[in-house]
């Protein structure tokens, strides 16, 4: 659950969401789920000429299993922080 | 089920269904619930894009939309078909799903065609894309930066 309460963190923030299927949303984060399912506001895709039909879109789910990459901003990430979150998660797990 | 709500009328029945959906939806579903009921555009994963009124959905994303139509926009050109009046998408298949904002639903540089034109447009489309393709592929050799 490292992740989930990692990106709850970061509602609230721009980042930028690359799907498996090569379609990139920009928006802020509004919520993340257990399945890491994220939900963007205030979208725009990087490529807008590309995909016409979300033009009328502002915001969206989309499927955690879809996902590629995420870009974070870097003042949102605290990386000590994350990396101490990291080791206590692994203690725990053993 | 929990055998509750037998012997009522169907609306009544309907409506507990509805409450109790709500009392015991955990909070990972929460982000979908919030959608039901509001035109919806889903991109699935084969490329179609879908637009319906929500109705319904699960932890799985698997999704249920009324009256949907698909949505086909080939450059300048795009086309509603209709896909029937009640739809369920397998949650697998789903990318991403974003509230249609009423009004400003299609952009009006687009204009309206036949689905026999978009049809056509589509298929242009891909003979284009592929013969791109193989072009590209005989390029290999060269090793273009």
């Amino acid at each position: 659950m490292l992740f989930y309460s990692f990106f709850k963190t970061l509602t609230g923030k721009e980042v930028t969401v690359e799907l498996k299927n090569d379609l990139a949303i920009t928006g802020i984060l509004h919520s993340v789920d257990q399945y890491l399912n994220i939900k963007l506001n205030e979208i725009k895709v990087v490529d807008e000429a590309k995909h016409p039909h979300l033009l009328a879109v502002k915001n969206c789910f989309i499927r955690g299993s879809v996902v590629r990459y995420i870009q974070l901003p870097q003042d949102a990430v605290d990386t000590d922080l994350l990396h101490d979150a990291t080791r206590r998660e692994a203690r725990n797990a053993a | 089920m929990d055998g509750q709500g037998q012997g009522q009328g169907q609306g009544q029945g309907q409506d507990r269904l509805a409450n109790r959906h709500q009392a015991r939806t955990p909070l990972h579903a929460k982000a979908l619930i919030e959608e039901l009921d509001h035109k919806q555009l889903v991109v699935l994963r084969d490329g179609r894009k879908i637009v319906g009124l929500f109705r319904s959905c699960d932890q799985f994303a698997n999704l249920v939309f009324q009256n949907p139509y698909e949505r086909i926009i080939v450059g300048k050109q795009y086309c509603d078909l209709p896909l029937g009046s009640i739809y369920l998408v397998r949650g697998e298949n789903v990318v991403m799903m974003g509230r249609v904002d009423e009004g400003r639903e299609i952009p009006s540089t687009l204009q309206l065609v036949s689905p026999a034109e978009i049809r056509k447009a589509q298929q242009a489309e891909k003979e284009e894309q592929l013969i791109r393709g193989t072009m590209l592929k005989r390029l290999d050799f060269l090793d273009l930066e």
